[in-house]
Parts: C-alpha cells; sequence; structure tokens
C-alpha cells in the first residue's frame, strides 16, 4: 500500500514538475497566432501559410 | 638607419682601393658580421668577376633590418662597375620568402651621392636619390600608385592590427630624410596621398570606400625626441564608423605634436569640420603604472560650431540609428571640454540663438540663449534663456531656466512659464544619480487658463471657462513617471481628478498609461457646446477606473458617468438626443426625426447615466437602469419629457470613436 | 489521499491547458498598431532579407549580419530599421502575452515567433540557428 502510495507521489511530483511549463504555455495556439501576424506583417497568401501549420517541431 | 651609411663607407672604400689597384682581377670578401644601429648583417660575402662592368654578387645568410629578419639575401647585379663610380645595373635582390625585387644603382663622390630604383613585383618603382656623406647627408624616397597592401605587409605590426579591416588603394610617397648620423638631429618630412583607399571590417559597418586623404608629416629628432607637425586633409570619399557616417570633403586635421619615450603630446591641434566648424585641441598622453598609453589631459574647443549642419551629418544620423525621434536644429554653439587622468574635468556648452524642434513638430524651442557649464569638483549653475516654445499647439512665453548643475544632482530653481493668459510653476524639478541611476521629482501648478484662448489655440470650438491644474509630486523612476496624490484640473466649471497617474516609458516604443479619473460636477453646457454635440443643460459626474492608454490610445477602462446630484435646469436639445441616438446606430436616429418628437427642439430630463467597459477592443455599455431589452441612458422628466433607451450592449470600441466623431465633426481629443 | 490530491491537482492542469489551446488573443488595438507598422516597415526590409544584409535571428530578432551588401551611403538607414524592427517585435512579444494576461509567456511567444518566422523565411534568406548563419 505504502510503496504504490510513493510511487503515485513521485509519477505526480515528476509529472507536474517536467510538464507544467510545457501544458500551461498553448504552445500550438501561439504558432497559429505567429503565423497568422507572419501572414499580415510579410503580406503572404493563406495558401503559403497553411501548409507549414501541420507540421510539429 | 641613420648610422647605416657611415659603417659601411669603409667597406665601400676598401673595394674602391681593390679596384684600382687590378681592375682586371676577380674580388671575394666576407664579414662575419657588419652592425650598425638598426642593422644587423651576419655572413656577408660579396663576390665580383671583374671590377668594371661584369657581374657581381652579394650574399648576406641573416640579416635584421629595422626589427625585419631576413634570411638567405642575395644581390645579384648583371652589370657592377667601380669606376668612375659604383655602379650596378639589372640587380636584383632576393630573400627567403619574398619575390625577387629589381634594383639598380650608383653610389658617387665624396658625399656618396645615391641614385638607386627598387621596383617590388608588380608594384611601380620606388627611386631613392640623396647624399649618404657630406655636412648635410640626406635621402629621398618617391613612389607613386603604390599599393597599400603590399606597403602595409612591410610592417608585420600594421598589417596584423588592420587585417580585420582588409584595406585596400594607392598611395604616393614623397618622403624625405635629412641629417642623419651621429652628431646630427634627424629630420623627416613626407607627404603620403592617399587615392581610392577602401577598408571594410567583416560585418560592414566599419568601412570607408573611393577615400582620397592627403597626409604630410614633418619632424625633427632632438635627442630622443621627437617634434614635429602632421597634418591631413580628407578631400573625398566615405566613411562608416559604426553609427556614424561621413563624407569627406572640407574635412581637414592639423597639429603640433611631440613624442619622446612612450608619451605623446598634441598641441595646437585643429580639426575643421566642412560647414560645421573648428575644433581647436590639445592631448597629453604618458603611460600608466602599467605601462599602457594612457591620457593625461586633453582640452577640446570648438567656437560658433553651426548646430544645422551637426544636426545633419552627425546627431540626426545617430538617432536614426537608435531609433530615437528626429529634431530638427539651428543656431550657433561654443563647446569646451578638458579632460584629465581621471576623466572629464569641466565642460561648458553654450548656445547663441538656437532653435530646437521635435522634427514631427510636437514642440519647439524657439530661440535659446543658453550656458551650462559643469565642473566634477564643484557645482555650477546654469541659465537657459528661451524666447518662445511651442508644446503641441499651445504657445508658450519667454522665460528663463536657471539650475544648479553637479555631476550627481541637477536642480532647476522655480519658474513660471508663460502659457497663453496664464503661468506655468514649476515648483521642483530635481534629479538626482543614486546608484548609478537617475531619479527626477517634479512639482507644478497650472494657473487658470482662460478656455476661450486656450480651445482657440488648439484649434478647438470657443469653449468657456477655465482650466487649470495642480501637479504636488511626480517621481521619475526607472523609466516610469508617476504622479504622487492626485492632480486636479479644474475644467468646465467642474473638476477632474486623477489618481494613480502612471506613465511607463513615456519614450519608449509602447508608452502606457494607468490612471483613475474622477470627474465632478462638469457643466455640460459648456461642454456640449463646445464639442458640438448639441446643447444639453445640467452637471455631469463621472469615474474612470482601470484607464490604461497604450501608445496614447485606450486599451481598458471602466468608465461611468451619470448626473451630479443638487438641483439645477436640466434640459436636452433635439439635437443632442439625436446625436446621442446616432452613437447607437444609424437607424435610430432617423426613427426619432420622423416621429412626432422632431417638433419639439428641447426636452427634459430626470437623469443621464451611461457606463462603458472596455477590453479588447469592445466597449461594453449599460445605462441607469434596465427596461425591456434595454438600459436607459437619460431618463426623461417634465413635459416634454424624452427616454432614450440602448440596445445595443457591446459596441466596437473603434466604430465607437468613428460614430462620435461624425456626430461632434471632429477628431475627438482620445484618438 | 495525498495522491488523489496530486492526481487531482495535475487533471486541473490538464484541463486548464485543454482549455487553453484553443485560440490566443491578437486582435487587440495594440497589437493591431504594432502590427501596422511592421507591415509598412516590410516593404523596406524585404530587399535587405533577400540581399542577406539582414537576417532573422534565433531569439525572434532581425540582424544586420551583413552590411556590406547595402551600399555604404544606406547603411546607417538598414540600421535604423532593423532597430525599429526589433522594438517593435519586443513590444509584439510583450504586447500578445500582455493581452492574453500571461506577461510570464513573454519568452515562450518570442520562442514560437523565432521558430515561425524562420520556418516561413522565403528561399534565399537568412535564418540564425545555434550562432551560426546560413541561407534558405
Amino acid at each position: 500500500m505504502n510503496r504504490a502510495l510513493y510511487a503515485l507521489l513521485i509519477a505526480a511530483a515528476m509529472l507536474s514538475g517536467c510538464v507544467t511549463i510545457n501544458i500551461y504555455f498553448p504552445a500550438a495556439a501561439a504558432e497559429k497566432a505567429a503565423d497568422r501576424i507572419i501572414d499580415e506583417v510579410w503580406q503572404l497568401k493563406k495558401e503559403q501559410g497553411a501548409k507549414p501549420e501541420g507540421k510539429q517541431p | 638607419m641613420c648610422s647605416l651609411p657611415e659603417r659601411l663607407r669603409g667597406v665601400v672604400l676598401a673595394l674602391t682601393l681593390a679596384a684600382s689597384a687590378a681592375s682586371q682581377a676577380s674580388l671575394d670578401l666576407s664579414f662575419d658580421r657588419l652592425q650598425a644601429p638598426a642593422l644587423t648583417l651576419e655572413q656577408v660575402s660579396v663576390s665580383l668577376q671583374s671590377l668594371d662592368r661584369g657581374p657581381a654578387r652579394l650574399r648576406i645568410a641573416q640579416a635584421r633590418i629595422a626589427g625585419r629578419d631576413l634570411s638567405d639575401l642575395r644581390l645579384d647585379c648583371a652589370e657592377f662597375s667601380l669606376h668612375p663610380e659604383m655602379r650596378c645595373r639589372g640587380g636584383v635582390l632576393r630573400a627567403h620568402g619574398h619575390s625577387p625585387w629589381q634594383l639598380d644603382f650608383s653610389l658617387t663622390g665624396a658625399q656618396r651621392t645615391l641614385k638607386a630604383r627598387v621596383q617590388p613585383p608588380g608594384s611601380p618603382p620606388i627611386d631613392i636619390e640623396g647624399a649618404l656623406a657630406g655636412a648635410h647627408p640626406h635621402l629621398r624616397l618617391n613612389t607613386r600608385a603604390a599599393d597599400l597592401v603590399r606597403l602595409v605587409a612591410l610592417d608585420p605590426v600594421l598589417q596584423k592590427a588592420v587585417a580585420a579591416y582588409t584595406p585596400a588603394g594607392r598611395v604616393d610617397i614623397d618622403a624625405q630624410l635629412s641629417d642623419f648620423g651621429a652628431g646630427r638631429s634627424m629630420r623627416i618630412a613626407a607627404r603620403l596621398d592617399l587615392q581610392d583607399a577602401r577598408f571594410s571590417s567583416a560585418d560592414g559597418l566599419r568601412a570607408a570606400e573611393g577615400l582620397a586623404l592627403g597626409i604630410e608629416i614633418r619632424a625633427r629628432a632632438d635627442g630622443a625626441r621627437w617634434n614635429g607637425e602632421l597634418s591631413a586633409d580628407w578631400h573625398a570619399g566615405e566613411l562608416l564608423w559604426d553609427a556614424v557616417y561621413l563624407k569627406g570633403g572640407g574635412t581637414a586635421l592639423a597639429s603640433r605634436f611631440a613624442l619622446d619615450s612612450g608619451q605623446l603630446t598634441l598641441s595646437d591641434g585643429a580639426l575643421d569640420l566642412a560647414e560645421v566648424g573648428r575644433l581647436s585641441f590639445f592631448a597629453d598622453w604618458g603611460r600608466s603604472a602599467a605601462g599602457a598609453p594612457a591620457l593625461r589631459s586633453a582640452r577640446i574647443d570648438g567656437q560658433a560650431f553651426d548646430l544645422e549642419a551637426l544636426n545633419g551629418r552627425f546627431i540626426a544620423p545617430l538617432s536614426a540609428v537608435h531609433g530615437w525621434p528626429a529634431l530638427a536644429l539651428s543656431g550657433r554653439a561654443d563647446m569646451t571640454l578638458s579632460v584629465d587622468a581621471q576623466g572629464p574635468e569641466t565642460a561648458r556648452l553654450q548656445l547663441h540663438g538656437v532653435a530646437l524642434a521635435d522634427a514631427a513638430g510636437r514642440w519647439s524651442l524657439d530661440r535659446v540663449d543658453a550656458d551650462l557649464p559643469w565642473q566634477r569638483e564643484q557645482p555650477t549653475a546654469a541659465r537657459a534663456a528661451v524666447a518662445g516654445a511651442h508644446f503641441g499647439r499651445i504657445p508658450l512665453g519667454p522665460f528663463e531656466l536657471r539650475a544648479v548643475l553637479s555631476p550627481d544632482r541637477v536642480s532647476m530653481e522655480p519658474v513660471r512659464i508663460p502659457v497663453l493668459d496664464a503661468g506655468l510653476r514649476l515648483n521642483q524639478l530635481e534629479f538626482v544619480q543614486d546608484d548609478g541611476r537617475w531619479r527626477g521629482d517634479l512639482s507644478f501648478d497650472l494657473e487658470p487658463v482662460s478656455m476661450p484662448a486656450l480651445s482657440e489655440a488648439l484649434g478647438l470650438p470657443r469653449m468657456a471657462g477655465s482650466f487649470a491644474a495642480s501637479v504636488p509630486g511626480v517621481r521619475w523612476r526607472d523609466g516610469v513617471l508617476a504622479l504622487d496624490g492626485q492632480m486636479l484640473i479644474r475644467v468646465f466649471d467642474g473638476y477632474v481628478a486623477a489618481t494613480g497617474l502612471k506613465l511607463v516609458e513615456p519614450f519608449g516604443a509602447t508608452p502606457r498609461v494607468l490612471a483613475d479619473l474622477q470627474m465632478r460636477y462638469i457643466d455640460l453646457e459648456a461642454l456640449t457646446d463646445t464639442v458640438k454635440f448639441g446643447r444639453v443643460t445640467g452637471r455631469l459626474d463621472g469615474d474612470v477606473t482601470g484607464l490604461e492608454l497604450l501608445r496614447w490610445r485606450p486599451v481598458a477602462f471602466d468608465a461611468r458617468i451619470r448626473s451630479s446630484e443638487g438641483d439645477y435646469p436640466r434640459v436636452i436639445s433635439q439635437r443632442a438626443v439625436q446625436n446621442i441616438t446616432a452613437l447607437g446606430g444609424p437607424g435610430a436616429a432617423a426613427a426619432i426625426q420622423r416621429s412626432f418628437l422632431g417638433f419639439f427642439e428641447r426636452f427634459g430630463y430626470r437623469r443621464i447615466g451611461l457606463s462603458c467597459v472596455l477590453r479588447d477592443g469592445v466597449c461594453d455599455m449599460d445605462g441607469l437602469d434596465h427596461k425591456g431589452g434595454g438600459f436607459v441612458l437619460i431618463e426623461g422628466g417634465g413635459v416634454p419629457a424624452l427616454s432614450v433607451v440602448g440596445y445595443n450592449r457591446r459596441v466596437d470600441w473603434p466604430e465607437l470613436l468613428d460614430r462620435l466623431s461624425r456626430v461632434t465633426g471632429a477628431t475627438p481629443v482620445v484618438r | 489521499m495525498n495522491a488523489l490530491k496530486r492526481i487531482a491537482l495535475l487533471a486541473a492542469l490538464v484541463a486548464s491547458a485543454a482549455w487553453a489551446q484553443g485560440n490566443l488573443e491578437i486582435n487587440t488595438p495594440a497589437i493591431s498598431q504594432i502590427k501596422s507598422g511592421m507591415q509598412a516597415r516590410h516593404a523596406q526590409l524585404a530587399p535587405h532579407y533577400a540581399s542577406g544584409a539582414v537576417g532573422l535571428g534565433a531569439d525572434g530578432t532581425v540582424a544586420l549580419r551583413d552590411a556590406s551588401a547595402v551600399p555604404l551611403a544606406q547603411r546607417q538607414a538598414v540600421q535604423g530599421l532593423v532597430a525599429q524592427e526589433n522594438a517593435d517585435r519586443a513590444a509584439l512579444y510583450r504586447e500578445i502575452a500582455r493581452a492574453n494576461g500571461h506577461p510570464e509567456w513573454e519568452a515562450d511567444i518570442r520562442n514560437t515567433f523565432a521558430q515561425r518566422w524562420i520556418e516561413r523565411a522565403q528561399p534565399g534568406w537568412y535564418v540564425q540557428s545555434g550562432g551560426q548563419w546560413s541561407r534558405k
């Protein structure tokens, strides 16, 4: 019982410790927003902008 | 180098004697070591096949000439003769690791008159003439269109120093060395003319192109000391040095100098900058305790500098590079700076009839005469008389600023600056440096300015009443201008009080303003007359909390306006009603006109109330009360009574401003 | 019990993240202003991207990487353009973070933009990665 509890605790701590920031920052949404702004600033057409969005770095 | 001919004379003499004795004989001579100041030759051998027009060969295994090491040095003369003069024709000079140089020379008479022509490979010939002996020994070196790259390569130290700048160009040299030898004072006179010279750093930010530059040096040795004059005249070309870009033509430098074992003094220096003016300078370098060159003292003076030309050539380009606002500048200035080993010691800037303005026309100082002295060790008194100024469209009258300047404090004496028919009283303006950071404190009062004069100056419709403000304390800390307490502005017979006013980076890329405003007892008649909104009689209170301006435009606030408490006439004109409804969209106004209400000019009302919460470009509106699906903006009262109800709660803020400007026929100030 | 709490907390975090993955607010007046300034400047910067004088930095800025591609007399002006563009870009990242109520996102937004500018750069433009410039 105790061991299982510890394992859970450690897992939870690690998970939250490692990924909190990444989870919290909406990377995909930020990329979308960046692409929309880049389209406007560089006056690119929508078609050009749509393709690279599918790629995940 | 100076005593080289003296030492060699013995050798040459011996050769001459040998030649007269047996003119057909071949001759071989060798020396283990020949030494003169700045010259060491080891294992020297001379071999002549004939003393009269035969081939000759000179070999030197190791040579050290002026700090440069050469090995396996060979001179082959196709035709060498000793009579009537020593002459080498068709000579080729070789050294290990160097391409062969062609060399012809002759040496004649008791004065050892030398005529030589040296031609390094791929370069124009260098002519050397002179007398090596006699009362006035001299040597003159002359070459035209020499390659700067090859010239620089002659000095490894110089070559290394300038390698990163890839210099190139052609240079004419005419140099004369005279009175060398023991017991004489050597003189040097040289003229260098650079043509089409250029250089560039790897990133291209330090570069020059098409440089034409004339340099003249005259110097005389006095023991270990050299005294002389140096002048440089930059005729043409362009130069970029980081943020400074200069075009040549009319830029000249001249100075006397004295060089004495690591100590350099420049005196009677003058730098002429075309159209701008002349800087005179003096500078003295010595050696620091660690042996590095260190500036001991310097003084720079500039008289009657043309600020317009200075701005065009130096100040404006520099501000552009840094993204600072451009200035328009004209008038004259005198400047002085003196520096000692610890840094700037005293400085003084005097302005004569200077006009200074923001290039975008936002403000100007029209005629400034100022004397701004500064001393490191003690405070100084500065003054600036300004004959006129304007801020926005508001003209300011003449005023004189007096301040005490010291390295870590600038404090201004109280001053009254005339503004229209009133005055702005600066009670305190002080900047103090603390831990390397400047902080400022300011307090001022604006005497009541008549609104008719102010509105006329601003190009607004004539307004009644007066405008006054009181600002007890403003602090400047780390790019934030913050108001202590409250700023009170008297306007439209009521007042506007601002609290928590903060300007964040007002001169930065994204200036922000934060404030809370309270408006009390604003006379609506005065206000509505002013903005051509249609007359409303009554009084208004308002509160704006969390006001945030970004780049001087509102991005967020929580505003609420309502009729003031108390007893006063409350009348609204039909035009004002129409305009208020028009703010809700185009349809509603037409509806009123068509209805019977169109017969009445004026209506009574009980209360007016409106709120707008601005977030994300949308104004979320509300009124006094809810009625049906809408909100009450004006609650009717008296006869004839009229209520205005709004239905459109969420209004696009830019759209609302647009409608407001259409209604009032003027751009609202908030834009 | 404690573990349960942790799990609940984690679930909440994941849930909030899922919620946050919608759209970022980029339509505030401040962002529009900065954007239109950058758009106007792009016409002046584009030839310098093409010539290689200006490149896209790894940190979401632009950099004057080879001024020699520009005539000497114009190099100062390009320096000015780069300075202004970088001021606007810094303001843009800050404003997007602020508009979404998370000023602490500024660095993440800057990084995201840095990647996207580079990804979207036209062939022939210079982009920076790991301190090195390369041509797309």
